[in-house]
């Protein structure tokens, strides 16, 4: 034996399963195949971690699987029903986002909205001559500009 | 290059068929991973309460994100980062952190004049304090190393992987933490180690 029953104990401690078993060639696994005492303990260290795996699947979920699949397709048709929900809500979000800044623009600027009705000014008719009351007077356009006739009567 | 297992093709071709939006195909998969899913999650928050709610959370990020699942780690590495990763979430959300009060769900202590019955209440004790140990001695990174590793088998390489940690790193936790572990084992033997320190 390559080492003493102390150093095996101590290097139990911290060793490989396998190890433990006796397997392999390492000092250690060597000693434990030949030392009765430090296989005995060996032993136990496999069978306290196989208590604790033991112990530990008791500790396994309380929910059973089929209720956590339950749970899951409750929530998945609430965020697809959100999704959906999105989908439909955020262009018409957007559109009414839009229309708002158009409406705005649009009243900041004074400018009409296609097809407003609108009804222009009645145009304001520059007097050309200034009649006495009582008379009637005539003008008459004619092919140069800058003259008129003007007939009172 | 190495044939896959058959539980291995099985397991891919669940996920294939839930990426595909098979919804028998998902169940299955819950179904096959719910335990270990919890484990994990035991094992990483010290907390049973928390272990369920993880799960449950777990079970809900799978099937959103089973999607990006690219293939190209195992399956129950990528799972186990979603455990991780919702364990984490879980934690900063919740301000409470109740410590563990375990309750091994089993029988009452029995009457004390039956040896056997004496016998199997010395074996809860025992496997009570060595869970005790487990969860409220271990850190967080020891008590999930020595599970994969030890407890449930997974190879070195695969819980370097599973973590994100370097191999080194990955044997120094196991390292302490099966020191703690199997010092508690030997406390409830002392017969077995007497005469060692001679």
């Amino acid at each position: 034996m390559a080492i003493d029953c102390k150093a095996a104990l101590e290097r139990l401690l911290g060793a490989d399963p396998a190890e433990l078993s006796g397997r392999g060639d390492s000092e250690l696994a060597v000693h434990v195949r030949e030392c009765e005492r430090c296989a005995a303990v060996a032993a136990r260290l496999l069978e306290g971690q196989a208590e604790l795996a033991g112990a530990l699947d008791e500790l396994g979920p309380r929910v059973a699987v089929e209720e956590a699949l339950g749970a899951v397709r409750r929530r998945r048709r609430r965020t697809g029903w959100r999704r959906h929900a999105w989908q439909i809500a955020a262009p018409l979000a957007a559109a009414a986002a839009v229309t708002a800044l158009f409406f705005a623009r649009a009243y900041e600027s004074g400018r009409r909205m296609p097809g407003e009705v609108v009804s222009l000014p009645a145009p304001r008719i520059e007097p050309v001559v200034e009649v006495a009351s009582a008379q009637n007077v005539m003008v008459f356009e004619t092919r140069d500009k800058s003259a008129k006739v003007i007939w009172f009567y | 290059m190495s044939e896959p297992t058959r539980i291995d093709e099985s397991v891919s071709a669940l996920v294939r068929g839930a990426q595909a939006g098979d919804e028998a195909a998902f169940e299955r998969l819950v179904r096959r991973h719910y335990g270990q899913i919890h484990r994990w999650a035991l094992a990483r928050t010290g907390d049973r309460d928390e272990a369920d709610d993880v799960t449950q959370e777990v079970l809900v990020r799978l099937h959103r994100h089973l999607a990006s699942f690219d293939g190209r780690s195992q399956f129950t590495t990528w799972l186990y980062q979603v455990t991780r990763s919702a364990a984490a979430d879980l934690h900063r959300k919740s301000a409470r952190r109740e410590r563990l009060v375990v309750r091994l769900k089993r029988e009452p202590a029995p009457a004390p004049h039956d040896p056997r019955a004496e016998h199997e209440a010395a074996d809860e004790r025992r496997a009570t304090s060595l869970v005790r140990t487990f969860l409220e001695e271990l850190s967080e990174r020891q008590r999930e190393i020595f599970d994969l590793c030890d407890l449930q088998g997974f190879g070195p390489a695969e819980v370097s992987a599973m973590l994100g940690m370097e191999p080194v790193t990955v044997r120094s936790h196991l390292f302490r933490a099966r020191k703690a572990i199997r010092r508690k084992i030997l406390e409830s033997h002392p017969e077995l180690v007497e005469g060692y320190g001679d």
